[in-house]
């Protein structure tokens, strides 16, 4: 299967949540609160 | 005497015609979302579009956890016999896996153009593409 979204299309095998931006973005907001 | 070649066979070639797309199919669901959540039955190719009913996909479940929530269509498509590598996409073309399919977020519909490269042994190339315009889009609430 691959997928096409926002343009780009991909191989997917099984779909992989990005959980190295999820954590930046979780950072970012930590510090944005301090 | 020399060798006589075949003029039918995926490696001595034929003529690459076009690829057609039929609605995905191989399985109920996509990563535990059922199909009907994804689309209506009425999905099919019409000439060089695609037309049918894309739902809107909400909620927490392994494609808009990815994704995000919108309206896919999850298609198979079948290339020309005498294709060696089918290539599919919008902006960037990627290989499709054996099963020919491909799920795709429908996100600015009018004027999108799916393209389809397929390419035969002779790495000769015949491209394809098909409209998404008409579509029916659900909406979300």
């Amino acid at each position: 299967m691959i997928v096409i979204a926002k343009g780009q299309a991909e191989k997917v095998d099984k779909p992989v949540k990005d959980e190295k931006a999820s954590e930046e973005k979780a950072s970012k907001a930590k510090k944005s609160e301090k | 005497m020399a060798q006589q070649r075949c003029k039918r066979c995926k490696t001595h070639g034929g003529k690459l015609t076009e690829v057609s797309v039929s609605p995905y199919t191989l399985t109920d669901d996509l990563w535990g979302v059922a199909l009907t959540d994804i689309q209506g039955d009425d999905i099919e190719q019409s000439g060089r579009d695609i037309i049918g009913t894309s739902k809107y996909l909400s909620g927490d479940n392994a494609i808009t956890q990815v994704w995000g929530e919108g309206n896919f269509i999850a298609v198979t498509f079948t290339p020309s016999a005498y294709a060696v590598k089918t290539e599919v996409g919008i902006k960037n073309l990627v290989e499709l896996d054996p099963d020919n399919s491909a799920l795709i977020k429908v996100e600015d519909q009018y004027g999108t153009k799916l393209r389809v490269i397929q390419t035969d042994a002779q790495g000769r190339k015949f491209e394809s593409y098909f409209n998404l315009d008409k579509l029916t889009l659900e909406k979300g609430e």
